[in-house]
């Protein structure tokens, strides 16, 4: 059955018994948690859910199974074109990603009786394109509908606000598993617009973990580390030794913090309050660095672990009954094309409002010149080396013209999911190519395929269906 | 052409109060924003995903007053100049002294304010060639400090 949606001023059929459920998924680095909105108040499905893969006897599980042959913390790798060992298996992180998003979505059914008809999912705001792209296929591979990727910070946000009335400037300080999100949105009635985001997509609790792994010489130490935000002591480790360890990390959050202040033209201490997000933020000395930085108590009147969910759950359920609630938010990294000498011109500076456009014009450097490679790449630094690069093609078919003399205008689009459209129009013979950028690990349809067949050996799921969505949303 | 005050429904004058332009760009966004036609087919999604980045844009240029000055005059049909004789003994000047390694960024910062009141007036009292002079001078400036 097709998901109902409405439009503004319509009255939404709320009552619709064969009607699915809509969901919002926090899909986290070491856990994930899913929410919806049973009427006003968003609600967690059942519990955390590790976001952890292993290979058992009746095929893929998700949860903390087996301590040693197992997939974890593989969301930090999202868009990276990588094969990941799992016992006789490889799988790549979208991979791992789906088996976790059909774990949920087979979760939600068991709990609500309802089938799963559409989730919103949450990213962290400084993913980028490729790893928001792999998100959104790996919510294909599962057969599961994407209403829309919304940034984790934005969601927590939502929560916050709307269970608090809140209003003004609030810093979203979202330190997490794996990655760290410092947002700055504006709370106003009805709005929510995100000022400026900064993160590190390779800094999180995991590096903590690491640390402190090494410096005990033992692999599990999460519980130690967790036990050590309420204990002084536990198991023989002083939680000054594991403040010693996590300072740098900590420093670096506030860094980036102080940067994106600095981005903003916005002082720290203007604003209206911080919100935690995320399970390193239950840390002491966090707070104490997050207080000393802003000059005021941080806000942890909600659970850091689930505020997320809740967020996203309060979107997908705006988005399906047309909501009122407006969130405005913007791009976290620059996007631009390599020019001469391997320089990078930015064409959408990071913090544009999305949706965006802008637009470049080029010319031949050589007569007669038939083609141009149009390298398009995300980042702040000044060389392509230095950035990610997204998608390069070559725009072919130039009129043959002296050097100079061709105009190609390249145009970026950026949609509301900060997914990035380019185009390239060579405006004397109005010759135009158009390409979406997709991350550089995109499977092709035979790999999907054999994916497909291989997940039904082990899953329990509908292939067909999973198909036809694939085909809606991929195809 | 694109007229970002046009866009947002405002009037066309250079002293702009930030929360007049905040409350227009939302009121512009609640009936563009794609969120808000989540039935639209593939056509009417992309033409208010476009509305809606032309609302963005326009909300980005009137927020700066330097581009806001510039859509101002662009919109009067007044050319924007790209040089300035007389202001160039004045750059020379910085530049020299920049070089002898004086610090002259709080010269620059009050510079900044005055040409800034400047534009003001010229743009309030409709003194185009005025403004255009204040105008690139202040871009001039603003390059600087940055």
């Amino acid at each position: 059955m097709p998901i109902q949606l409405v439009e503004p001023g319509q009255t939404p059929d709320l009552h619709n018994p064969k009607k699915g459920v809509v969901v919002g998924i926090d899909l986290g680095t070491t856990h994930s948690v899913v929410a919806y909105v049973p009427n006003t108040t968003p609600k967690v499905i059942g519990s955390l859910i590790p976001s952890i893969l292993s290979l058992e006897e009746e095929g893929f599980c998700v949860g903390d199974i087996s301590p040693l042959e197992r997939l974890s913390s593989t969301k930090r790798l999202m868009g990276q074109s990588i094969q990941l060992k799992l016992r006789s298996h490889t799988l790549t992180p979208v991979e791992v990603a789906s088996h976790i998003l059909s774990h949920i979505r087979d979760r939600v059914e068991k709990n609500l009786g309802v089938p799963l008809e559409a989730a919103v999912i949450t990213v962290p705001a400084y993913f980028d394109e490729a790893a928001r792209v792999a998100t959104k296929q790996a919510a294909a591979l599962a057969g599961m509908k994407v209403l829309r990727l919304i940034n984790e910070p934005t969601a927590a946000a939502l929560a916050y606000g709307l269970e608090t009335g809140a209003e003004g400037l609030y810093a979203i300080y979202d330190f997490g598993g794996g990655t760290f999100d410092l947002s700055l949105l504006k709370l106003q009635k009805g709005v929510f617009q995100v000022l400026a985001t900064g993160g590190d997509l390779a800094l999180g609790g995991d590096d903590i973990d690491e640390a402190l792994a090494t410096y005990l010489n033992t692999i599990n130490v999460r519980e130690i580390k967790e036990k050590l935000s309420q204990l002084e002591t536990y198991e023989g480790v002083a939680r000054k030794d594991l403040e010693t360890i996590a300072r740098p990390f900590v420093r670096k959050t506030i860094d980036i913090t102080a940067r994106v202040f600095k981005d903003a033209a916005i002082n720290p201490k203007d604003i209206q309050g911080v919100v935690l997000v995320g399970g390193m933020t239950r840390m002491p000395l966090v707070r104490q660095e997050v207080e000393a930085f802003f000059a005021k108590a941080p806000l942890c009147n909600i659970d850091p672990d689930r505020a997320v969910a809740l967020g996203a759950a309060l979107v997908a359920h705006g988005l399906v009954n047309a909501s009122d609630t407006l969130l405005l938010d913007v791009t976290p990294l620059s996007l631009g094309l390599e020019i001469r000498g391997g320089l990078v011109e930015k064409i959408i500076p990071r913090n544009t409002p999305l949706p965006a456009l802008a637009s470049s014009e080029f010319t031949t450097q050589e007569d007669g010149q038939g083609g141009m490679v149009i390298h398009v790449v995300q980042g702040e630094r000044e060389f392509v080396q230095d950035c990610r690069s997204l998608a390069r093609f070559e725009f072919k078919g130039l009129p043959p013209l002296p050097a100079g003399m061709a105009r190609v205008r390249v145009d970026f689009t950026v949609d509301v999911e900060g997914l990035l459209t380019v185009s390239a129009l060579e405006k004397t013979t109005g010759l135009s190519q158009h390409v979406e950028v997709r991350p550089s690990s995109s499977l092709d349809d035979k790999t999907l395929a054999d994916i497909l067949l291989e997940s039904q050996k082990y899953g329990r799921e509908d292939m067909e269906k999973r198909l036809q969505v694939e085909k809606l949303v991929i195809g | 052409m694109f007229d970002p005050y046009e866009t947002l429904g405002l009037e066309k004058t250079f002293n702009i109060d930030l929360n007049v332009l905040e409350q227009a760009y939302f009121a512009a966004q609640r009936n563009t924003h794609p969120d808000r036609f989540p039935l639209a087919d593939e056509a009417k999604k992309r033409d208010v995903t476009h509305q809606a980045t032309l609302v963005n844009q326009a909300y980005t240029l009137l927020k700066n007053p330097l581009d806001r000055a510039t859509c101002l005059l662009e919109a009067r049909g007044v050319s924007l100049l790209n040089h300035d004789p007389e202001f160039l003994p004045k750059v020379i000047e910085w530049h020299e002294r920049t070089e002898a390694g004086e610090d002259i960024m709080s010269e620059l910062a009050h510079e900044e304010a005055a040409l800034l009141q400047e534009l003001t007036q010229a743009l309030e009292h409709h003194q185009d060639e005025r403004a255009t002079k204040a105008l690139y001078r202040l871009n001039y400036v603003q390059k600087v400090r940055k």
